[in-house]
């Protein structure tokens, strides 16, 4: 009898266990279950999922809030161990290689052919520069439309610029000469001022993205590359070492940036330029928003204005050299419902609803018309500088060993030389050094 | 005859009576047993297996035998995030010790009022989660803007990026851990101060003994016990220190704050290094085994004295 009881027991106790393995098929909506990030993004398809529902009653939407911090990681576990929890992916320029590489997401361009799921003509894809759908591009294939858009900006105070006598820089951006030198003007101007709380320029110096990212672009300004043809490092070339040096001299040799600079990240810069501490600045453009608000940002609201990155005199404006920050939304490969997942980001990315995006402070959305529309710029000036900076997108290294190589070799070596620990020539060799061993060890050569 | 029979009988009920308990008792623990095999064995088995093979998420895992090991041992930076790892925890580890005696002991003294107040205002450091605690020291610390420079300005001292100088960051490190987790010794030991037997210490007042006579000689020996098992716990927290330098330092400037469960992440999750990084916790793991080993056995040892 106690034998039967506790056999009996068992079996309830593993039949819970078996039990709820998947809902059933039958009537009711689809439902599509979209991984996104938490902040604006993820508000925005909480926001934009009723609309969805109302205009695709077939349709039910998950939104699934991934923290930052741990949506690389959470994803990637996911994706290889090819979960179909999601149907639709947000994700990065820093993402997609792995992604890609691991046959994780969808391409879109069979769905596009369809007539049913895509009117080309209402979408007009021909919206984005293409410098922005490339990055998505892999064999001639499509794998995510363009949710958001973003680039490093020189934010400059206008005030400031104009109480020592500079110019405002023109549509196309500075040369690093015409940077130095302004603000080298502005920083001898504070002294003679007697203020000594603020610097002519800022940007982000801690061991982390950041300072990878702005090297790298300037490693692009000046003519060099991370990587040639055969994916051989080349950061022992004078190009680069002059384009680190462009940082480390800011701090060591000009001393026009807070020394602190070395410990900044996003929120630091931010905080520098909100408290008016720094007249130029090097940053996101989604830092406008904050420093165009007058309640969020009294001391700079209406003075700020944006250009694009500097350039190097040697080769121009029209050099490639802009980090490519773009947010996609694709489809998983593992997903079922992948129909409903694309006519998913279809919408999402269609003109009106990033009209709302962008209006709803989402972001930049990446669509030309958006960002030259004339009611968009009068609330979101940086707009123009961002359309231009688009033009000058380089693209990526296309290998998954890429995000190790940006979050830890560059940046640990090119924060020491800008701490002073090593010179930029030492960085830019151990750097150099470091990528190649990685990258035979991963067998590329 | 019968009396035989009924022998057999009782001892094949008994048998039977056995049998049936042990199917009962294991009736009810295989839910609980089967849990602990997928969330633990299992994932420690695997991750062992994994530690011998190269994976990067995308290609199927390739046997390579130790080769990651040696790789291991090969790279400087193992062997620099060894060393800032040994130094953060050794040095925090005496600090925070020392500092706790002597706080519990002064809290404990007989002329203080309002003890408990007391305690519950130096265990508040303890009570606060990690990241919470790094983000404020990170903001308390700014060069620019955080209090620390402008306390140290005020006086006419000199301003530091405390955090991300070569030769500050660890020991900016040390000070944030030893901050929040002396309030963990200081409750520990107080407990143990409490728990001594009063007649030892009165004994030796009788006797003229001083305080320091006292400290050295009955009290630091009959709390060792707790020194032990206390330090056991932290030491273990101490090797595996990350959250603390992922918000605070990143690793940084450059490699001078990178620890060993730091390196393992940057390694598994931006290098998708996943063979390295399940060796490198082996790895871990064995270091943290050997300094346990030494803590349990000498708490074994005063045990047995």
């Amino acid at each position: 009898m106690k034998l039967k009881t506790t056999l009996m027991i068992l079996f309830a106790v593993i039949s819970i266990f078996c039990y709820g393995g998947g809902q059933k098929e039958g009537k009711g909506p689809t439902a599509i279950t979209i991984a996104v990030n938490v902040g604006p993004e993820a508000d925005a398809h909480h926001r934009l999922a009723n609309e969805f529902e109302r205009q695709f009653p077939q349709y039910a939407i998950i939104v699934d809030g991934i923290a930052r911090s741990v949506h690389s990681t959470k994803m990637a576990t996911l994706l290889s161990a090819g979960s179909d929890i999601h149907d639709v992916m947000i994700f990065s320029t820093a993402h997609f290689p792995l992604w890609y590489a691991g046959g994780w997401i969808e391409p879109l361009d069979n769905y596009m052919n369809s007539k049913d799921l895509f009117n080309t003509s209402n979408y007009d894809l021909n919206d984005f520069p293409e410098a922005i759908l490339n990055i998505f591009r892999r064999k001639g294939n499509l794998f995510a439309l363009p949710q958001e858009a973003s680039a490093y900006l020189l934010f400059y105070r206008k005030d400031i610029l104009n109480q020592y006598g500079i110019d405002e820089p023109p549509k196309i951006g500075w040369s690093w000469k015409q940077y130095i030198s302004s603000a080298q003007k502005i920083q001898k101007g504070l002294e003679n001022d007697g203020i000594t709380d603020m610097y002519a320029t800022v940007f982000a110096g801690r061991k982390n993205r950041n300072i990878a990212q702005y090297v790298l672009q300037n490693v692009w300004a000046n003519g060099g590359e991370l990587l040639d043809e055969k994916l051989k490092p080349q950061l022992t070339s004078p190009h680069a070492i002059e384009a680190l040096k462009e940082y480390t001299d800011q701090l060591h040799v000009h001393k026009i940036t807070p020394p602190g600079v070395i410990g900044y990240a996003y929120s630091e810069l931010l905080t520098t330029l909100q408290q008016g501490l720094a007249a130029l600045g090097l940053q996101w453009n989604a830092a406008a928003a904050t420093l165009l608000d007058p309640e969020k940002s009294p001391k700079t609201a209406g003075k700020m204005g944006f250009s694009v990155i500097p350039y190097f005199d040697s080769k121009g404006p029209n050099q490639l050299r802009v980090y490519p920050s773009i947010w996609g939304v694709g489809i998983s490969s593992f997903g079922k419902h992948k129909e409903a997942a694309f006519r998913y980001v279809v919408w999402f990315t269609s003109k009106e609803i990033a009209r709302d995006y962008v209006t709803h402070g989402g972001g930049s959305s990446g669509r030309s018309s958006l960002l030259n529309d004339p009611q968009i710029v009068s609330e979101n000036p940086q707009y123009p500088a961002l359309l231009e900076s688009m033009k000058y997108y380089h693209s990526l290294p296309d290998i998954p060993e890429w995000t190790f190589i940006l979050e830890d070799i560059l940046t640990s070596n090119w924060n020491s030389a800008l701490v002073g620990d090593v010179t930029p020539k030492q960085a830019m060799e151990t750097a150099n050094e470091a990528i190649l061993k990685l990258l035979e060890e991963a067998g590329y050569y | 005859m019968m009396e035989r029979i009924d022998k057999i009988n009782t001892r094949f009920l008994n048998i039977n009576y056995k049998i049936k308990k042990t199917l009962g008792i294991f009736g009810f623990i295989i839910p609980a047993l089967l849990v602990l095999f997928l969330i633990f064995i299992f994932p420690l088995v695997n991750s062992f297996w994994l530690s011998f093979h190269r994976w990067n998420l995308i290609t199927p895992p390739r046997f390579v035998g130790i080769k990651n090991y040696l790789m291991i041992f090969s790279d400087p930076v193992f062997w620099t995030s060894m060393k800032n790892t040994s130094i953060f925890s050794v040095v925090s580890f005496c600090i925070e010790i020392t500092l706790a005696f002597f706080i519990a002991q002064l809290l404990n003294h007989k002329e203080v009022k309002g003890k408990a107040i007391w305690h519950a205002i130096f265990i508040l450091p303890m009570m606060l989660t990690p990241v919470v605690l790094s983000s404020m020291w990170r903001a308390y610390l700014n060069r620019e803007f955080g209090i620390a420079n402008f306390l140290l300005t005020s006086i006419h001292l000199q301003a530091h990026a405390w955090t991300m100088e070569s030769k500050t960051a660890i020991w900016t490190l040390i000070f944030v851990e030893v901050w929040h987790k002396t309030s963990f010794f200081i409750l520990v030991i107080s407990a143990g101060i409490v728990s001594l037997p009063k007649d030892v210490f009165e004994a030796v007042e009788i006797d003229g003994a001083r305080y320091w006579q006292k400290t050295r000689m009955i009290t630091i020996p009959m709390l060792t016990p707790v020194f032990r098992v206390a330090g056991l716990f932290q030491m273990i927290e101490l090797i595996r220190i990350f959250d603390k330098v992922y918000i605070l330092t990143e690793g940084g400037p450059g490699r001078s704050t990178s620890t060993l469960s730091f390196i393992i992440f940057e390694r598994s999750f931006h290098g998708w290094q996943m063979g390295w990084g399940a060796a490198m916790s082996y790895l871990l793991i064995f270091i943290t085994m050997i300094v346990a080993v030494f803590l349990i056995r000498g708490v074994k040892t005063e045990v047995m004295r």
